[in-house]
């Protein structure tokens, strides 16, 4: 098997293992430890097995990726990488829980969706530069943690999870952009939305909610997916006439499945989002 | 049940049970779905029912249509 020699270790900032066709790198990551000034490690889409080594002393690291291999074991702590601005390791086999994330302030993206990650979403107050946030189709439990300090967010997806409790305030989350927690066992409000003028799509089917804590959507909001929850008619009725509000032509709005059926104004206001090319869905 | 194509989406009728999906013809992309939900759907596209996810991936494979990769920007 080919080696790779690394004379000088210390100078190296990058190392860099993108796959090309099917020539895939196996085995396993070694000790990160003697690249003490690396800034970027990347090995994506291989063959790599065994865990993500620790890298407690690579604390100028900026960027981790080890997306699409199948390394198992738990996540490392990441305290010591107080410069981590991405972490991308999903679809892996990863276990265990999201590791403490307030100290790295800097992070912008935190990507370890299609793993089996277990335990709750950690608070990531701390991380108000995070952009991306997505860990669907692990194992989590607990509640949605707050975001109202995570103002820069622009996609939170934590869907198809066991997740409880609520959906958060999103007032404070004026970039978002999509916001998906479809498949889990959230109850209570789907929150008002007014304030995210950015937003385009909202996905919250699959759970248990029961009403509609707003009154007008963004007319940027084309996808906004609610079957199966337990939203009552006034909840529909309101998410129909908010739609109608907002003006906009075209996208697709499911209010269908287990909820109420729409009465009165709300069935007008289905024909008149369908008068505006909406594909709309109620009972 | 055989899958059933209906270009005229005007209050069609879905089961608890069954499996649908909503395309745009003319530029061959799925809108919404595969999802199994009851209801009422309207919509200016094309809606395809059918009994099973596999019936409905089938016929999106067999009709070439596209499914938007909900790309996060992952790099």
């Amino acid at each position: 098997m080919p080696s790779i020699s690394l004379t000088n270790p210390l100078n190296i900032t990058e190392l860099r293992f993108n796959s090309i066709s099917n020539h895939k790198l196996g085995g396993t990551i070694q000790s990160l430890d003697v690249f003490t000034n690396l800034e970027v490690f990347f090995i994506i889409n291989h063959n790599l097995t065994g865990s993500i080594p620790d890298i407690s002393g690579n604390t100028v690291l900026r960027e981790l990726n080890c997306q699409r291999n199948q390394l198992t074991g738990s996540i490392p702590g990441l305290s010591s990488n107080t410069p981590l601005e991405k972490f991308n390791c999903f679809t892996n086999n990863l276990t265990g829980s999201i590791p403490d994330l307030s100290s790295n302030t800097p992070l912008e993206r935190f990507n370890c969706y299609e793993n089996q990650l277990t335990g709750n979403i950690p608070d990531i107050s701390s991380n108000t530069n995070l952009r991306l946030f997505l860990c669907y189709d692990n194992n989590l439990t607990g509640s949605i943690p707050d975001l109202s300090s995570n103002t820069a967010l622009e996609k939170f997806n934590c869907s198809i999870n066991s997740l409880t409790g609520n959906i958060p305030d999103l007032n404070s989350n004026t970039a978002l952009e999509r916001f998906k927690c479809h498949d889990n066992n959230l109850t209570s409000n789907i929150p008002d939305l007014s304030s995210n003028t950015n937003l385009t799509q909202f996905h919250c089917f699959e759970n248990s909610l029961t009403g509609y804590a707003g009154v007008s959507v963004s007319p940027t909001l084309s996808s906004f997916e609610a079957y199966n929850n337990n939203l009552s008619t006034s909840a529909v009725n309101s998410i129909l006439a908010a739609f109608v509000a907002a003006g906009a032509s075209g996208g697709t709005l499911n209010l269908a499945g287990t909820n109420a059926a729409p009465t009165g104004q709300g069935i007008t206001d289905k024909a008149t989002l369908n008068s505006r090319g909406w594909t709309v869905t109620t009972n | 049940m055989a899958i059933q194509k209906i270009t005229d989406v005007d209050n069609i009728e879905t089961a608890q049970e069954q499996w649908w999906v909503i395309y745009n013809d003319e530029i061959k992309t799925v809108l919404e779905g595969p999802l199994q939900c009851s209801g009422y759907t309207s919509s200016p596209y094309v809606i395809v029912i059918g009994d099973t996810e596999k019936e409905l991936l089938t016929y999106i494979e067999e009709n070439d249509l596209i499914i938007p990769i909900d790309y996060e920007g992952e790099l």
